[in-house]
C-alpha cells in the first residue's frame, strides 16, 4: 500500500491540474501573447503527468524495490503489515505473541494519534468560535492527556502560561488578537 | 574608505545607538525564534519605533533587527523542525536530525558561529565591493534569473540518493503547481481557486512549511510519545565548544557558504532562500569524511546553509544602499522607512550621506558581535526546549504552527488547507516522498513563472538572444552539467566495474 498510495494521489492529482489548466479564464489579447497564465501550469501538468507514470512504471518494472526513504521510524505512520505474520507456522505461540504486541501498540498508537487529530480538527473551530487564546488553553490542556501525558499540573500550567504568555507579548507589540464569534 | 569607516564607527559607538543596536538585535532574535514571525514581521512591528530616531540611529536599530530575526529564525528550525521563513529551511535538514539525536546545544552553537561568520565575511565583502558589486547584480536580467532558478531546482535532482531522484524531481513539480494557485500576476487573472474568494491570495509559505516540516514531525511524535523518550545528554555550557574535528570540517563549509551567500544576496529577488538552498547543495559535492551524512546531523550540512543565509542578508544591503533597489521583501521594507524618514537610496546616498552608509555597515559588524554574546550564553536554557516530554511537546508544536499561520491572516480557511495539507505531506512522507524539494519548488514558483515570462517578451522565442548573454550561458552550461553528474557518476563506474573484472 505504501508503495503504490502515494504515486497513485500524485497521479490523480497532475490529471485534476491538468484537466483544469484549460479552465484557467484568458482575456483575449493574452490568449494571443507568447506566454499566458496558462502556459506554466501545462508545462507542469504534463511534465508532472510523465514523470508519475515513469515512476509507476519502474515500480512495476521493479516490484522487489521497497518505498526508498519511507519513513520508517514511526510505527503509526509506517502502516506496515505486522511481521510477525512473516514468521513460520512453527513457532505459532511466539508468532501469536509477536502479533498481538504489535496489534496492541499498533492500535495505541493509532487510537492517540486519532484522537490527537480528531481534537485538533475541534481545536481549528474553537479558534473561529472562541478566539486564538481560550482555544489554545483548551488544547494545550486536553491534547497532552489524549496522548497520554500524565501530569496534570504541567497541563494546566503550560496550558495556562503559553497561550497566555503569548496574548500579553502580542499586546505589547500591538498586534490585534480577534476573540471568537461566540464571544463577540 | 578608511575616512567613512571612521565615520561610521563615530556613528555607531555614541551610547545611545550601541544600546539601539543591541536592543534591536534583541528584540529581532525573540521575534525570529517564534515560528511564522520572521525578520520582516520583526521590522514592521518595530518601524513606529525608529521614526522617533534620527535617520542613522533608526536605520541601525532596523538593521539590528533584521540580523537578530534572522540569527533567531533558526532557532525553531532546529528544534521543533518547525521553519518560520523560507531562509531557514535549509537550516532543518541537519540541524533538527542533529538536535534529536542529542545535540541539541552543539546544533545551536554551530548556527550561532556560523552565523556570526557569514554575517562578518559579508560585512567585509560590502565594505570592499559594494559599489562595484552594484554594477555586476544590475547585469543580472531576467533570464540569468531564470537560468538561476532552474539550477537551484536542478541541484535538488542532481543531489538526491540514487533511487530517490525521480521522488525529488516529482516533489519539485508539485512544490511549482502549487505555487500556481492564485492570481496570476501578470494578467490578474485567478487560477486553480475555484471560485474560492481565500484562494486569490495563494498558498501561504507559512501553510506549506509548518505543515511539511513542524505539523507532520508533531504528528510523528504523538505517535511515538509512549514508546520511547529522548535521552538528551548536555545541556551545559559545554556543548558551546566544539570538538576539533567538527570544527575543522565547518570552517570551509562556513567559508563556502559566506562567499556564495553574499553573492547570491546581492542579486534582487534571489536572497537568503536561494542561497541557503545552493550552498546545502554545494556541500553535496564535498564527501563527508566522518560523522553522519548530509540530511542526518552532518555539521557541515548546518553550517553551510546557516552562514549563507547570514551573509546573503548583509550581501541585500547592496543593491538596497548602492542602487536603491530592494532586493527581498525585508529591505523592501527597510527601503520605505528610509523614504519615509526623506532619503532617497541610490547611488547618491554614498556621497551625499556617508554617516547613514558607513553607520549601517558599522552596525552590522557590532549588530553580529552582540548577537553572537548575546545567543551563546542563552543556548544551553533554549536548548532545554528538547527534555519536554513529546506528550507535551507534540501539542505545543501543533499550537505554535497554529499560531504561526494564524497570527498572520486570521483566516480560518488558513487552518483547513493546514490541516488538510498535513495529511497529503503525512501521506507523501509516509511513501518516501522529500519534502525539502517540495518547498523549494514552491518558493520558487513565482520568480521562475516572473523570470520566464519576461525573458519570453524580451527575447521573442529567439534562440539567438541567448547566445549574447555569457553569464545566462555559463549558468546553463553548470546547470546541463548538473543534470549530466548522475548519468555521468554511474558511467564511470560502470567503466570502473569493467576494468577491474
Amino acid at each position: 500500500m505504501r508503495r503504490w498510495l502515494p504515486p497513485t494521489f500524485l497521479l490523480f492529482y497532475f490529471l485534476f491540474y491538468l484537466i483544469n489548466v484549460d479552465s484557467i479564464e484568458l482575456d483575449f489579447w493574452s490568449a494571443e501573447e507568447l506566454m499566458n497564465a496558462r502556459t506554466l501550469p501545462g508545462i507542469l501538468g504534463v511534465l508532472g503527468l510523465i514523470v508519475i507514470l515513469l515512476q509507476l512504471a519502474i515500480q512495476t518494472i521493479n516490484p522487489s524495490t521497497k518505498a526508498s526513504g519511507a519513513d520508517d521510524s514511526d510505527p503509526n505512520i509506517s502502516l506496515s503489515e505486522p511481521q510477525a505474520t512473516q514468521n513460520s507456522a512453527s513457532n505459532l505461540t511466539r508468532a501469536q505473541r509477536l502479533f498481538q504486541g504489535l496489534r496492541q501498540r499498533t492500535l495505541e498508537t493509532h487510537g492517540r494519534t486519532l484522537a490527537l487529530s480528531a481534537f485538533f480538527l475541534v481545536y481549528i473551530f474553537l479558534i473561529d468560535a472562541l478566539g486564538f487564546t481560550i482555544a489554545s488553553i483548551v488544547f494545550l490542556l486536553i491534547a497532552p492527556w489524549l496522548i497520554g501525558h500524565q501530569r496534570p499540573l504541567t497541563c494546566i500550567g503550560v496550558s495556562l502560561g503559553i497561550p497566555l504568555g503569548l496574548a500579553v507579548l502580542f499586546d505589547l507589540l500591538g498586534i490585534y488578537l480577534p476573540s471568537g464569534q461566540w464571544l463577540g | 574608505m578608511i575616512d567613512g569607516l571612521l565615520l561610521g564607527a563615530a556613528t555607531a559607538f555614541t551610547g545611545i545607538n550601541f544600546a539601539l543596536i543591541g536592543l534591536g538585535c534583541l528584540a529581532g532574535m525573540f521575534i525570529g525564534m517564534m515560528p511564522g514571525l520572521g525578520p520582516i514581521s520583526a521590522i514592521a512591528l518595530l518601524i513606529p519605533v525608529s521614526y522617533a530616531l534620527a535617520p542613522e540611529s533608526g536605520m541601525m536599530m532596523l538593521a539590528g533587527v533584521y540580523y537578530g530575526a534572522i540569527f533567531g529564525g533558526s532557532t525553531s528550525s532546529i528544534l521543533l523542525n518547525a521553519p518560520g521563513v523560507a531562509g531557514t529551511v535549509a537550516t532543518a535538514f541537519d540541524g533538527y536530525p542533529m538536535a534529536r539525536s542529542g545535540k541539541p546545544g552543539q546544533a545551536l552553537a554551530i548556527a550561532a558561529y556560523a552565523s556570526f561568520a557569514g554575517g562578518t565575511i559579508g560585512v567585509v565583502l560590502l565594505m570592499l565591493l559594494a559599489p562595484q558589486l552594484a554594477t555586476v547584480a544590475l547585469s543580472f536580467q531576467s533570464p540569468e534569473y531564470l537560468m538561476l532558478m532552474v539550477l537551484g531546482l536542478c541541484l535538488v535532482f542532481a543531489f538526491a540518493d540514487d533511487g530517490d531522484r525521480l521522488k525529488a524531481l516529482l516533489m519539485v513539480l508539485f512544490g511549482l503547481s502549487l505555487a500556481t494557485v492564485g492570481t496570476d500576476r501578470a494578467s490578474g487573472l485567478p487560477r486553480f481557486t475555484f471560485g474560492q474568494m481565500d484562494l486569490m491570495d495563494g498558498i501561504s509559505f507559512l501553510v506549506l512549511a509548518m505543515a511539511t516540516f513542524a505539523m507532520t514531525e508533531a504528528v510523528h511524535m504523538a505517535a511515538k510519545a509512549r514508546i520511547s523518550t529522548d535521552q538528551m545528554p548536555g545541556f551545559g555550557f559545554k556543548t558551546l565548544v566544539l570538538p576539533k574535528n567538527t570544527t575543522a570540517s565547518i570552517v570551509p563549509a562556513v567559508g563556502r557558504g559566506s562567499i556564495l551567500g553574499f553573492f547570491i544576496g546581492i542579486l534582487p529577488g534571489a536572497g537568503a532562500t536561494m542561497a541557503s538552498f545552493l550552498s546545502y547543495g554545494l556541500e553535496k559535492l564535498f564527501p563527508s569524511r566522518a560523522g553522519p551524512a548530509l540530511g542526518q546531523g552532518n555539521a557541515r550540512g548546518l553550517a553551510a546553509p546557516e552562514s549563507a543565509n547570514n551573509a546573503a542578508c548583509t550581501g541585500s544591503f547592496v543593491p538596497l544602499l548602492t542602487l536603491g533597489i530592494p532586493g527581498s521583501g525585508t529591505t523592501a521594507i527597510l527601503l520605505g522607512a528610509l523614504i519615509a524618514y526623506g532619503i532617497q537610496p541610490g547611488p547618491q546616498l554614498y556621497v551625499e550621506m556617508p554617516s547613514l552608509f558607513w553607520s549601517v555597515v558599522i552596525s552590522m559588524y557590532v549588530g553580529n558581535v552582540i548577537l553572537l554574546f548575546l545567543n551563546l550564553p542563552l543556548i544551553p536554557y533554549i536548548a532545554k526546549v528538547l527534555m519536554i516530554p513529546r506528550t507535551l511537546l507534540a501539542p505545543l508544536i501543533l499550537m505554535f504552527s497554529v499560531a504561526g499561520v494564524y497570527l498572520v491572516s486570521f483566516n480560518l480557511v488558513d487552518l483547513i488547507l493546514l490541516t488538510a495539507t498535513t495529511g497529503v505531506a503525512l501521506l507523501l512522507r509516509w511513501g518516501g516522498y522529500p519534502m525539502a524539494p517540495l518547498l523549494l519548488g514552491f518558493i520558487l514558483g513565482g520568480l521562475l513563472e516572473d523570470n520566464l515570462r519576461r525573458t519570453l517578451m524580451l527575447s521573442q522565442g529567439d534562440p539567438n538572444y541567448f547566445a549574447d548573454r555569457p553569464l545566462f550561458l555559463a549558468l546553463g552550461f553548470i546547470t546541463l552539467a548538473l543534470v549530466c553528474w548522475p548519468g555521468g557518476r554511474f558511467l564511470v563506474s560502470q567503466v570502473k566495474k569493467r576494468s577491474q573484472s
